[in-house]
């Protein structure tokens, strides 16, 4: 995968050979229950430092990381692993169990913990409900930050430009070109899609791989804006939900209501 | 007539595999299983026709549509130059969800050569009465006929697929063999599918084969005279089982059975509808999904490695995760194993976007974190989509590139990415030799990719992909969307947005296919569509298109009635006829009085607006004088972002929309991206 990993974390990485050369999947002694110096961080999640990390920087909000992990049931039988690969395997905070997510965001890069994460906070509670309690030997080897979420997601800022839609333009950088994409341009952005309440739903910018799509293959609302951009241009967009995906959209993995863009207009073919 | 389908090489003890696409390089286009070949490779390697110079908007796009009586899931099938009605054609066939099989000449807009449907005095399953764990069940919607893609034995010229019909008795599914020239079943066929195997996971002491409850979701495959099926479940109701059977091809004696778990439950074998790859010595591999395992009955979330004929368990490869997938419902099997061609090596990949590079010599069984297969890797990436799914649907394709051997993945939620494999290493470089830059909607299910070139020609090589273009297509039917891409490079050559390029709605299941420079596209719309170099010739089958429209005032100077006979839904929001009159209608002048028999809407979700937009009501009228319309059908409930219209034929002139209810949001305008009229 490409990704601007955070340096630190790429340091951490190479510090640690060990680790991920020589994985142990037996269960450790204490795989049933928290020994008494392990702490409890919140909601009945235990966690104990097995190694301190490098420097300052904790993941948060919607951070993808890089992590090596094993997990175990309180039983002692393995429960997954992102197995012997030197590669770090791709976790974001957005998608981890919700007990492995609390004890991330407590660590650096480099820092390796073990985890003991109740039941119901094992698996996400969609999918486990009942999820069983699981001991966790997590490292967390990388951060790539997530895009800021903006402050205003919805209040847009009085001198942005109005369209008659409803879709609401603030220009974050100007390029004052004069080349403007039409229907049938192919448009290469960079974008990340924000939901009102601020969830992070998209983003080509954690990966750094822009998208190209026909420009009249995309949502309502950026049919809308992005005629209005030239190569260059950075802009926040508000669109209302009737041209974004609507309020009521047809699959739980689509963003409903109102919703918050930004996108950097790169390249128009 | 001997067609090189499938053809066993031994190299030796090495067991290496030499993959179909080499021996279907050197016999014409015959496209008689799914993913051109037993080992899956997913390329044609025979395409001299089509190359990234004249895919393009200027040369390429839609040159005819061929309809259909139901929804395709099914993959399309063809054969070159065979003799049907005393004349040799190119044919291709098509099998729908109303149980029916077409045979249509592959190279022009005409009636079948030959249709049958297989109903009988039944009629075809239906969505409702299966998939009770899902409420509603939405993954299929409407009838349940056939589902798996057929196979043909081309050296017998028989094709071989599943029914599934409502009874008396119940849901039957029967096994059917049929003669591709004519139509009409083989000797001895069909046959009622009924099995029973020794298990204690449903509480007794036999497992019998429920046909309601199975899912005939993969596709069939065909080997040493044996034809092989497959079953899955509807949305995990239970009980099911995965199921595998044999049968022998010329007597349709089932031959074969395996129960990917008898003593416990699920382990489904859909493989989001690819096929069983074979080794050289006709031994099957099929990946399973969520279900019970314990690695001596029982094999869920596994790679297993069945005997030729008899299916016993040779070999087995389990995630050694698979309480967790389990748990997260994500099924190992979402993806069909595919043979890295030339080598002794299997890749298949699931719902974690992970592949898994398997020796087929030595599966590997299970351990603790998987250090006994060559390798895995995350091949989706998880970062653009934080959190949402990212499996692998259908199968990853493969092609001996100028530059090497390239496998392609088009996880959900991610852009396509091409991985060489290192004949070195025997492994697949982790870090992408490219990466594609068009990047599908949220939702499911990624690319529906396959190859074709010519050979490892330079320049010959292009990935086709399809996916919907708006919603999430795993319990909707979306709108879709065809893309060529350069496989040397993942350059975007083309898409299907220019005037009548659309196929309508996209098919999960059906993988386009390639032969003798045309691309075959299966949808949910009825239709089948035909895109190939426009100088070949372009039907005008689209009535509609380009005609005198007038409509209901507009809710803008732009978005007039002729926005919606333009052929396009791709130039934006004024693209569409707009109108906010309590009555809106929108007619067509078609010039001169012609026999129609369909019409297709694209409502707002067509335009890739919201999908609650959608016209819920209204009537279609015809007339031949402009004045006096007729009623010729009424729509009350329409929830389609593209709807089509099947219409007793009549004669007439002008085709009006009344519309009644415009959206299922009060005060919402009338929106109509397209009219089109056959």
């Amino acid at each position: 995968m490409g990704g601007k990993w955070v340096a630190i974390g790429m340091l951490a990485a190479a510090l640690l050979p060990l680790s991920a050369q020589t994985p142990s999947f037996v269960a450790p002694a204490d795989v049933a229950a928290p020994p008494a110096e392990a702490q409890e961080a919140q909601s009945g999640v235990f966690t104990q430092v097995l190694k301190a990390g490098l420097g300052t920087e904790r993941p948060e909000g919607d951070d993808c990381l890089g992590v090596r992990f094993t997990s175990w049931t309180r039983e002692g039988r393995l429960a997954a692993t992102s197995g012997a690969s030197a590669e770090p395997s791709p976790q974001c905070l957005g998608a981890a169990m919700p007990g492995i997510a609390i004890a991330l965001k407590l660590m650096t890069p480099g820092e390796r913990r073990r985890v003991w994460i109740p039941g119901g906070l094992s698996y996400k509670p969609e999918e486990a409900p009942q999820g069983p309690a699981l001991t966790v030997d997590v490292e967390l080897v990388s951060i790539t930050k997530a895009p800021r979420r903006p402050l205003n997601l919805t209040t847009p800022p009085e001198n942005a430009r109005k369209l008659l839609s409803g879709v609401t333009i603030d220009w974050l950088k100007s390029s004052k070109g004069n080349v403007h994409p039409a229907m049938d341009s192919n448009v290469t952005v960079h974008f990340s899609g924000w939901t009102a309440a601020g969830k992070l739903f998209q983003t080509t910018v954690m990966d750094g791989q822009p998208a190209t799509m026909p420009l009249g293959t995309t949502l309502p609302g950026w049919r809308e804006a992005i005629p209005l951009l030239t190569p260059g241009d950075k802009v926040r967009v508000w669109i209302p939900a009737a041209l974004a995906y609507g309020n009521k959209p047809p699959s739980k993995r689509i963003p409903a209501g109102n919703l918050v863009y930004e996108i950097e207009l790169l390249r128009v073919d | 007539m001997v067609r090189l389908f499938f053809l066993p090489v031994i190299l030796g003890a090495l067991g290496i595999v030499l993959d179909t696409q080499n021996l279907q390089a050197q016999s014409k286009p015959y496209v008689v299983t799914r993913y051109y070949g037993g080992g899956r490779s997913g390329a044609n390697l025979k395409e001299t026709i089509l190359n990234t110079s004249n895919v393009n908007s200027s040369t390429f796009g839609r040159i005819f549509v061929l309809p259909v009586d139901d929804q395709v899931y099914a993959s399309l099938l063809y054969a070159s130059g065979l003799t049907v009605g005393g004349a040799a054609h190119n044919v291709l066939y098509a099998v729908t969800m109303n149980n029916s099989v077409y045979a249509f000449d592959a190279d022009r807009p005409a009636k079948p050569l030959w249709m049958k449907n297989f109903n009988g005095t039944g009629r075809p399953g239906v969505s409702t009465e299966v998939g009770q764990y899902c409420t509603p069940f939405l993954d299929i919607s409407g009838n349940i006929g056939i589902l798996g893609t057929p196979v043909i034995d081309a050296s017998r010229n028989t094709m071989y697929f599943v029914t599934r019909t409502g009874e008396a008795t119940g849901i039957v599914q029967r096994l059917h063999a049929l003669d591709i020239t004519t139509g009409l079943e083989r000797p001895n066929s069909p046959v009622v599918i009924t099995a029973s195997v020794p298990g204690t996971g449903e509480g007794g002491s036999t497992i019998t084969f429920n046909p309601l409850t199975q899912n005939q979701r993969p596709a069939l495959a065909f080997a040493q005279g044996t034809v092989y099926i497959g079953w899955a479940s509807f949305c995990d109701t239970t009980p099911y089982h995965g199921w595998m059977m044999a049968y022998d091809g010329t007597t349709l004696s089932q031959v074969g059975v395996h129960n990917t778990t008898p003593n416990g439950m699920m382990g489904g074998v859909w493989m989001a509808g690819a096929a069983p790859a074979f080794d050289a010595s006709g031994n099957l591999y099929v990946s399973t999904g969520n279900g019970d395992w314990n690695g001596t009955k029982n094999f869920g979330e596994s790679l297993v490695k069945l005997s030729s004929k008899t299916l016993g368990v040779l070999d087995y490869f389990t995630a050694s995760n698979y309480n967790s997938l389990n748990i997260e419902d994500l099924d190992f099997g979402s993806g069909g194993p595919t043979m890295v061609p030339g080598t002794k090596y299997v890749v298949t990949g699931g719902k974690e976007g992970k592949v898994y590079l398997i020796d087929t010599t030595n599966l590997g069984k299970m351990v603790p974190g998987d250090t006994q297969i060559p390798q895995v890797f995350q091949a989706v990436s998880t970062t653009t989509v934080p959190s949402a799914t990212h499996h692998i649907h259908n199968a990853n394709p493969w092609w001996q590139s100028p530059q090497g051997l390239n496998m392609y993945v088009w996880g959900e939620n991610d852009y396509l990415r091409g991985y060489r494999f290192d004949p070195t290493a025997k492994r697949l470089v982790t870090t992408p030799f490219a990466v594609g830059s068009v990047l599908p909607p949220l939702g499911m299910p990624g690319g529906m990719t396959s190859i074709s070139a010519n050979g490892s020609q330079t320049g010959t090589g292009i990935v086709w992909a399809t996916f919907q273009r708006a919603g999430d297509a795993n319990q909707t039917l979306c709108p879709g969307i065809l893309y060529a891409l350069n496989a040397e490079t993942l350059a975007t050559l083309w898409s299907s947005t220019g005037p009548n390029d659309d196929f309508y709605l996209f098919s999960k299941g059906s993988n386009q296919i390639v032969a003798n420079g045309k691309v075959y596209l299966a949808g949910q719309a009825k239709y089948i569509s035909v895109y190939g170099l426009k100088a070949h010739g372009v039907a005008a089958q689209n009535l509609a298109y380009q005609k005198p429209a007038i409509g209901s005032t507009p809710c803008s100077g732009n978005q007039t009635p002729d926005k919606a006979v333009n052929g396009t839904y791709a130039g934006g929001l004024d693209d569409k006829w707009c109108s906010s009159d309590p009555n809106p209608w929108l007619t067509v002048d078609l010039g001169t009085a012609k026999t129609i028999s369909r019409v297709v809407v694209e409502h707002a979700g067509g335009g890739m607006e919201p999908f609650e937009g959608n016209t819920v009501a209204f009537k279609i009228d015809v007339s031949t004088d402009g004045v006096n319309f007729t009623t010729v059908q009424t729509i009350t409930n329409n929830t389609l972002s593209i709807s089509t219209h099947v219409l007793t034929p009549v004669s007439a002139r002008y085709v009006r929309l009344s519309i009644s209810k415009p959206s299922t949001i009060a005060g919402d305008p009338a929106r109509i991206y397209e009219l089109q009229v056959f």
